[in-house]
């Protein structure tokens, strides 16, 4: 035992540092993770949480929901680590459960506004009327307009136009975070666009143009 | 190539879903039609707009708070109660003291470790009741003692690390050495190590986004080896009826403990 604890005693964390760079590829951190090691889970979060609350915002097109909701997505994950198969599709299968977690606030969100019946729209905090210097002002309008665009696509093609455009997910992991089929994937993904370049044309108009 | 295949395959050509073959028919059909090509340049200027899209949102520290406050309860972890990554989270909620005060603590936890090595080296080995046995019935490292009661416990262990400053100083000043049990005063030294220890932790944790994540790594596990050591120690020394070189044993790896600690708050 004593042999034990002086190893222990002159144990040197900096030796080993190199070592250990290894010790953080996805599968390591999901092991880790899967083991209660919450510095790993950590690690994850700190990873994906960017791209996931963005694309959950994408969906539900409000901040603070997109915040709560990624609180729920990654609280989710954690408790199912043990579910996920294949430990290199760790960011497809974040996107799949952001995706279910985003589905089930909008079910109980509609459901809601049906009973309120008002429409209080998200985006009216983005235009609020602070002075805006000029160069930025075509920014946020473009902003609002692509974020009003998207909300006013259908869930489906909501969906896919964010994982593919705002994403740059292959049409291979929108099909599993979704569910579809490719040829729906590639679809909804055709409709998407033509819808978001009526919204859009004016700006687009104008970058051709310049 | 016709015109009506190409405009089909632009949007997987923009997507870089295309294989090479259909990619370079797509692209020599581009290179000789006008209309076609102006479509393709058209598609990617609605990307550059859509990749110019800002979201007015940002992920903040206080999201992976609330997470963590969540995940804290789950079941998977209560089986790795001993890892140091654990460790660290167990002691985020202990009260704050200063950086100082956790140097303090050592000092004064070195000179008490000093008298105990020293009064159990001139006393009976055999007459020291086993309080420390009591104290810790089972093999959980130092992460435990700061917040799991002890099945007798100390009215002292239910006061907050803060609180046992003053008490710190009294048996200091006012006890004499051969007065305090050596029992106490290993609960004394152990006691104030836990406290320095969770002072640095906290610290520790509070920078770990600065911290090189491989550093973190290494400090879970060189905890992790410490606490068992820790374990390991207290072990032997309810076996062998506190054997002073367990004693020793057990103040230095507490010791260690802080100095990896410190290593890493000066990173
Ligand atoms: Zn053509």
């Amino acid at each position: 035992m004593k042999r034990q604890m002086i190893d222990a005693m002159s144990l040197d964390g900096r030796r080993k540092t190199r070592a250990g760079a290894l010790m953080n590829s996805s599968v390591d951190l999901i092991a880790r993770a899967r083991r209660g090691d919450d510095d790993a889970f950590r690690l994850i979060f700190d990873r994906y949480a960017r791209p996931v609350s963005s694309f959950i915002y994408d969906i539900v097109g409000q901040r603070e929901q997109a915040e709560e909701l990624t609180q729920k997505t990654f609280v989710r994950a954690y408790r199912n680590l043990k579910g996920l198969r294949d430990e290199q599709r760790l960011s497809t299968w974040l996107f799949g459960i952001a995706k279910n977690v985003a589905r089930e606030s909008i079910r109980t969100t509609i459901k809601d506004r049906m009973k309120v019946a008002i429409d209080d729209h998200p985006l009216v905090e983005l235009s609020d009327d602070r002075p805006t210097p000029d160069g930025t002002l075509l920014n946020n309008e473009l902003n609002r307009i692509i974020h009003d665009a998207i909300g006013d696509l259908d869930e489906d093609k909501r969906l896919v136009f964010s994982l593919k455009v705002l994403h740059q997910k292959s049409y291979e992991d929108i099909a599993e975070i979704t569910g579809f089929s490719i040829p729906k994937v590639k679809t909804d993904l055709h409709r998407a666009r033509a819808e978001m370049r009526r919204r859009i044309r004016p700006y687009l108009d104008t970058s051709a143009a310049s | 190539m016709r015109c009506e295949e190409c405009n089909n395959l632009l949007e997987e050509l923009i997507d870089g879903e295309l294989n090479e073959q259909a990619s370079r028919s797509v692209t020599a059909h581009l290179a000789s039609c006008a209309p076609c090509a102006g479509l393709h340049q058209r598609l990617l200027a609605e990307h550059e707009i859509y990749s110019s899209y800002e979201r007015d949102i940002e992920v903040t520290p206080i999201l992976w708070t609330r997470i963590q406050e969540r995940i804290s309860s789950e079941p998977v972890r209560r089986s790795s109660i001993k890892t140091g990554g654990t460790f660290l989270n167990r002691l985020f909620g202990a009260p704050r003291l200063s950086f100082s005060v956790a140097a303090a603590l050592v000092v004064f936890t070195a000179i008490t470790t000093v008298a105990t090595i020293r009064l159990l080296e001139r006393r009976n080995v055999s007459t020291v009741p086993s309080e420390i046995a009591d104290t810790h019935t089972s093999d959980e490292g130092a992460a435990e003692d700061t917040q799991t009661p002890s099945p007798k416990p100390d009215p002292r262990e239910n006061e907050l690390p803060s609180a046992q400053v003053p008490a710190a100083v009294k048996i200091k000043h006012t006890a004499p050495p051969l007065k305090a049990t050596p029992d106490q005063l290993v609960r004394d030294a152990e006691q104030k190590y836990v406290t320095a220890i969770a002072i640095l932790a906290k610290d520790v944790q509070k920078r770990r986004d600065q911290l090189d994540p491989v550093m973190l790594t290494q400090l879970d596990l060189a905890l992790t080896q410490i606490d068992r050591t820790i374990a390991d120690t207290k072990k032997a020394m309810r076996e062998n009826n506190n054997d002073p070189n367990a004693l020793q044993y057990l103040l230095a790896a507490y010791s260690r403990k802080y100095e990896v600690l410190n290593e890493l708050a000066d990173y």
